[in-house]
């Protein structure tokens, strides 16, 4: 079955002081993933940034997994990351790959000094995965958790063919967590996440298409 | 320290990480943390980073990925706690 997981770190809503200690990264970062970082820190990414950008990959994943797995539990140590591919000027998509138990998942993600977002995937071009970021004026929980989902129905509603009227659309989560997009009382088998976090909202979706990354 | 002990601080530690501070004063073992109290996943590990300075005590892997709700936090705690001791 397909599915889709994706995730967005506000980089001003973490504590990067803390993100440097030991004791935080280590509940992250494999001893593999951090020496990956001293051997070859991707395009001279600061630590701070590697961390949140690892912790969003497999957070990512996590979603991605627990769509068809409802019992499974976040542990971000036990999702490993084989490599990280960096864009060549250091700008652009970061592209890897990312094991968990008997899974392999692709990711792309994205670095800019206000966040880092992910999606994850099963293939590793991304054709079929719709993704959209973008910034909204304030971060409380019930503004993140409704402009997440507008934005992620008008997208719908414009790039898949034949989804039906905009105004019948709807989001609701299941009881694991995961969104399930609604028309009218039909729950349509289109996989889809979403994810927020600061002045940052991010969706993710599946489609049986050819897809497009949408930021803006 | 018993689990109504336990509680009373683990709101504390919870307290910078949720917006819902009514929810957060009438918590129960049932509360979850994320779909109850709106705690960003981004922030899990800060709250097990500031329980292990609280309750000084090292929650490890296994023990960390079940605190996911009020009651497997006073239970991983309580545990903790009991082999300080």
């Amino acid at each position: 079955m397909s599915s889709t997981g994706n995730d967005i770190v506000a980089l001003t809503a973490v504590n990067q002081q803390r993100t440097h200690h030991s004791r935080f990264y280590s509940k992250i970062l494999s001893e593999a993933e951090r020496a990956l970082y001293d051997r070859q820190p991707p395009a001279e990414m600061l630590f701070e940034n590697f961390v949140w950008l690892l912790w969003s990959v497999k957070e990512s994943v996590y979603k991605y997994l627990k769509r068809t797995e409802p019992g499974l539990v976040f542990s971000p140590t036990r999702i490993i990351i084989q490599y990280i591919d960096a864009p060549p000027s250091g700008e652009g998509l970061y592209k890897g790959k990312a094991l968990f138990g008997p899974h392999s998942l692709y990711f792309q993600s994205v670095l800019y000094p206000e966040f880092i977002a992910t999606v994850a995937g099963n293939n590793e071009s991304f054709t079929n995965i719709g993704w959209g970021i973008r910034s909204i004026s304030q971060s409380n929980y019930d503004h993140q958790s409704s402009a997440v989902r507008t934005f992620a129905l008008d997208h719908l509603h414009r790039l898949v063919p034949g989804i039906g009227h905009r105004e019948d659309l709807r989001i609701e989560k299941n009881g694991q967590g995961c969104p399930i997009l609604y028309k009218g009382a039909e729950e349509l088998n289109i996989p889809l996440s979403l994810a927020h976090h600061g002045h940052f909202i991010s969706w993710s979706f599946y489609f049986s298409r050819e897809g497009r990354s949408v930021i803006s | 320290m018993d689990r109504r002990e336990i509680l009373e601080e683990l709101k504390k530690v919870l307290a910078p990480y949720t917006e819902n501070k009514e929810m957060l004063a009438g918590i129960n073992e049932q509360t979850d943390l994320i779909n109850d109290l709106k705690i960003n996943s981004a922030n899990l590990v800060d709250i097990i980073i500031d329980a292990e300075a609280k309750y000084n005590i090292e929650i490890d892997m296994d023990s960390s990925e079940k605190m996911v709700d009020v009651k497997s936090c006073i239970d991983v705690i309580a545990e903790k706690m009991s082999v300080r001791e």
